[in-house]
C-alpha cells in the first residue's frame, strides 16, 4: 500500500487536471495511466467517458458499473472584444456572480481574472452577463494562444491540506474519480466490474446515460460528492465533514430502493464504517439516468460530502475519502441481492 | 341496474381501500396484496422489476399485439431529513405535495414502525399570502430527541393519514386518490374483460415513482415494448380555486388530446365511447402530461399512447375528491376499447 503522502498526491494530480464538461482529455489520460496495472480492458466511448474492466478470476459473478464522473464545471468564452475581454457562458452550475475576484485557466496554462464591469445605478449585479475574464491580453496575442470562443476555463486552485481535511477545485467529482482508482487497486470481487469515469455529469448527466446503455449492468454504484451543510447556524445539518461517506437515500433525479441502500448501509455496519444518509433536494447524479437505463438497473450510490461545492475551495475530510474507499470495496466484494427489490 | 349498483359498491369498497395503503414514491411494495386482490383474479402472470413496478398480465389472443395499460402505484408524501435538538421531525417534500394543505395535518412517519404524528410549526413564521415555507414545518410524534432517533431515520417515508370517506352522489375524499383511483380503473376493466374475448394481451401495469418524475413508466415501457399504451391518472376537476379547468366531478372520464397522445389513438377512445354511451369530457394539454403517458409516448421506438382521467378536487392533498361513477365509467371504457380492438391490434394503423 502507498503511504499516505503518495496516496494524496494521486489526489492532487487528479484534481490540477483540466476537464471541463465536454474536454476531459486530460483527466481521462491521467486515470488511464493510473489504472492501467489493474486493467484487463480501458476503453472510451463516443462522448468521451472512459470504461476500465476488471474481470473476475472465476466466471459466475455479476456485471457490475461503477460510476463517478470526472467532468469539472467551469465557463466557455462567448466573445473577446477589441481590448481582449472574453464574455463567457457557465459550463454546468458555476455560480458566477459569486465568483467575482476568483482566477481561472484556460488549458494552456493563461489564467485570468473574473470581474464585474462597471455598473450603471440600478444594474443588477447577479446578472451573469456583468462579468467578464481578463487575461491582461489583447487580442491578438490571445489569439496567438490558441483563446477564441469556444475556449473553456476551469478554477485555478491548487489543492491545500491539513491533517484532517483537503480543500480545491474539482473535488467534485475527483474524489470520486480518486475512490473508484483506489477500489480497482485493492478489489478482490467474483463480479465483472466496469469501472466508468463518465464525461458532462455537470452539463446533465450525460456521459453516465450512453454508458449504462451500452454496458446493460446488473447493478450500480455511483460515487460522486454531496453537499456537506454543516455549518455556522444551521439547526438542522444533515451531512457532516469527518462523520463518514453518505450512502444515498434521495436526490433530485432518483429515490434509491430502500432494500438497496440498506444493503449498502448494513455492509457498512458489518465493516464498522461509519456512514451518513444522503438527501438533498438540489441536484442530480449520474445515478439518475443509470437506474433508469433500459429496463433499469438497481442502482445504489455513496457520496462523500463536501462544503462550498463548486467553488475553488471545496473543502472534505480525509477520513470520509478513505471510508468511502473502504465501503465501495465492501460493496464490490458481496454477494450483491439481485437485481429486483 | 343491479349488476352496475353491485359494481359501484365494490369500487367504492376498493376505492376506500387504496386510499388506506401508503406508498410514498419508491415505497410502493406495500400495494403488492392490494393488486393481487385487485388485479389478479383476471390475470395469469404477474412480477415485479428492479424500480418496483408490478406487472400484471392477461393474456389475449396469440399474435394479436399487446396493449399496456398504467396507473401508478405510488403517491406524493413527504421524506424525513433530520430530527433536530428537541425531536421535532424535519422533511422535505417527495413530488410535488401542495404545501398550503401541510399545517396541522395528521401524518403517518413510516420509521422502525408507523408512527402517528402531526405537522407543527417549528418556527412562528407567517407570510402574507403565501404558504408557510417548509423549513418552517416540522412533524411531532410526541417524543424528544433520543427516543426518535431510535425509530426514525433520514429517508423514512411519511404519508397523510386521512381516512377516506363517503360522501353525497358517490363521491369519495381521501388521501392518494391520485392515483389508486387509475388502479381501480384497471382493476374494474381487468374485471370486465373477464370471460370477453380480446385480441391483444392487456399488461396492466402498477407503475412505480411517478410522481417524482414518471420514472416508473420509462423502464416499463422499455422491458413491456407494447403496441399501443394507455396511462390512466387524475386530472384537475372545477374546484372554488380551480381557474382554466374544463373537467367537472361526476360528468364521466376525460381524454386528453394534445402533442403527447396519438390522435387516432385518442379518436378511437372518443368514438368508442360514444357508441357505448359512455359520457367523456375533453381536456386539451398542449405539452408533455404530467403523466405515465410522458414516458410511455417516447419508449423505444414510439409508442402510439393515449391518457383517460379521472376528474379529481384538490390534487395533492390528503382531501383529494373524486366520483366512483366516474371511476367505473373509466374502466367500462378501457374494456370496451380493448374488446374493440380484436381481431389484431397490429393491424390497426395507429400511425399520421
Amino acid at each position: 500500500m502507498p503511504d499516505s503522502d503518495e496516496k494524496w498526491r494521486l489526489l492532487r494530480e487528479l484534481t490540477a487536471a483540466f476537464g471541463p464538461s465536454g474536454q476531459e482529455d486530460e483527466v481521462r489520460r491521467l486515470i488511464a495511466t493510473t489504472a492501467t496495472a489493474r486493467a484487463d480492458e480501458i476503453r472510451e466511448d463516443t462522448l468521451g467517458s472512459l470504461i476500465v474492466r476488471r474481470r473476475p478470476a472465476t466466471g459466475g459473478g455479476r456485471r457490475v458499473m461503477i460510476c463517478a464522473h470526472m467532468d469539472e464545471i467551469g465557463v466557455m468564452t462567448t466573445h473577446i472584444d477589441e481590448a481582449g475581454f472574453l464574455r463567457f457562458a457557465p459550463v454546468g452550475g458555476f455560480r458566477t456572480a459569486q465568483m467575482e475576484g476568483q482566477r481561472l485557466r484556460f488549458q494552456s496554462g493563461l489564467t485570468a481574472v473574473l470581474a464585474r464591469q462597471f455598473l450603471e445605478p440600478g444594474q443588477d449585479k447577479t446578472e451573469n452577463r456583468r462579468y467578464y475574464l481578463d487575461t491582461g491580453l489583447g487580442p491578438e496575442a490571445l489569439a496567438a494562444q490558441g483563446i477564441d470562443v469556444g475556449a473553456m476555463a476551469v478554477f485555478a486552485a491548487p489543492l491545500t491540506e491539513t491533517a484532517a481535511t483537503v480543500s480545491g477545485k474539482a473535488l467534485d467529482n475527483r474524489i470520486g474519480c480518486f475512490v473508484l482508482l483506489e477500489a480497482l487497486r485493492r478489489v478482490r470481487s467474483r463480479h465483472d466490474l466496469y469501472f466508468v469515469f463518465s464525461a458532462q455529469e455537470e452539463v446533465g448527466l450525460r456521459g453516465a446515460k450512453t454508458a449504462a446503455f451500452a454496458l446493460e449492468p446488473d447493478a450500480a454504484y455511483i460515487v460522486d460528492t454531496t453537499i456537506a451543510d454543516d455549518i455556522p447556524r444551521n439547526p438542522v445539518a444533515t451531512l457532516r465533514l469527518g462523520a463518514g461517506p453518505a450512502v444515498k437515500v434521495m436526490d433530485r433525479t432518483i429515490v434509491v430502493a430502500p432494500a438497496r441502500r440498506d444493503a449498502v448501509a448494513a455492509l457498512a455496519q458489518s465493516a464498522g464504517i461509519p456512514f451518513q444518509w444522503e438527501i438533498i433536494d438540489r441536484g442530480g447524479t449520474d445515478a439518475g439516468p443509470v437506474h433508469l437505463s433500459r429496463g433499469g438497473v438497481a442502482t445504489a450510490g455513496i457520496a462523500v460530502p463536501v462544503r462550498y461545492i463548486h467553488s475553488p475551495a471545496e473543502t472534505a475530510a480525509k477520513s470520509d475519502i478513505l471510508q468511502a474507499c473502504d465501503l465501495l470495496v465492501r460493496c464490490l466484494e458481496a454477494d450483491f441481492p439481485a437485481e429486483s427489490g | 341496474m343491479s349488476e352496475s349498483t353491485d359494481l359501484l359498491l365494490w369500487v367504492e369498497e376498493i376505492l376506500a381501500e387504496g386510499s388506506a395503503l401508503s406508498g410514498v414514491s419508491a415505497h410502493e411494495a406495500g400495494l403488492g396484496p392490494y393488486l393481487a386482490k385487485i388485479w389478479g383474479p383476471s390475470c395469469t402472470e404477474s412480477r415485479t422489476d428492479a424500480l418496483g413496478n408490478q406487472f400484471y398480465l392477461k393474456p389475449g389472443r396469440r399474435g394479436a399485439g399487446k396493449i399496456l395499460l398504467a396507473a401508478h402505484a405510488d403517491e406524493i408524501g413527504l421524506v424525513v431529513t433530520a430530527v433536530d435538538e428537541k425531536g421535532f421531525i424535519r422533511f422535505a417534500p417527495v413530488g410535488g405535495v401542495d404545501e398550503r394543505a401541510l399545517p396541522a395535518q395528521a401524518v403517518m412517519v413510516h420509521g422502525r414502525r408507523d408512527l402517528p404524528g402531526v405537522i407543527c410549526f417549528a418556527a412562528a413564521k407567517r407570510l402574507a399570502d403565501k404558504p408557510i415555507p417548509l423549513a418552517h414545518l416540522a412533524v411531532d410524534i410526541g417524543y424528544g430527541r433520543e427516543e426518535t432517533l431510535a425509530l426514525v431515520r433520514p429517508g423514512d417515508p411519511i404519508s397523510f393519514a386521512c381516512e377516506f370517506k363517503l360522501l353525497l352522489n358517490h363521491t369519495g375524499t381521501g388521501k392518494a386518490l391520485d392515483d389508486r383511483a387509475g388502479l381501480v380503473v384497471l382493476a374494474v376493466c381487468l374485471r370486465d374483460l373477464t370471460g370477453r374475448t380480446h385480441g391483444p394481451d392487456v399488461l396492466a401495469v402498477a407503475t412505480a415513482q411517478e410522481e417524482v418524475g414518471c420514472r416508473g413508466a420509462v423502464t416499463t415501457a422499455f422491458q413491456a415494448r407494447p403496441d399501443a399504451a394507455i396511462a390512466v391518472d387524475v386530472t384537475h376537476a372545477q374546484s372554488p380555486d380551480a381557474k382554466q379547468v374544463t373537467a367537472q366531478l361526476g360528468r364521466g372520464p376525460v381524454i386528453a388530446r394534445g402533442p403527447n397522445l396519438h390522435p387516432l389513438l385518442t379518436e378511437y377512445l372518443e368514438e368508442l365511447a360514444q357508441s357505448e354511451r359512455i359520457p367523456l369530457q375533453t381536456e386539451a394539454i398542449p405539452r408533455a402530461t404530467g403523466t405515465d403517458a410522458r414516458a410511455l409516448q417516447l419508449a423505444g421506438q414510439g409508442v402510439p399512447t393515449a391518457l383517460i382521467s379521472v376528474p379529481l378536487r384538490y390534487m395533492h392533498t390528503p382531501v383529494e375528491t373524486i366520483s366512483a361513477q366516474d371511476v367505473l365509467l373509466a374502466g367500462k371504457l378501457l374494456a370496451a376499447a380493448i374488446a374493440g380492438l380484436s381481431p389484431d391490434l397490429q393491424e390497426l394503423e395507429f400511425r399520421y
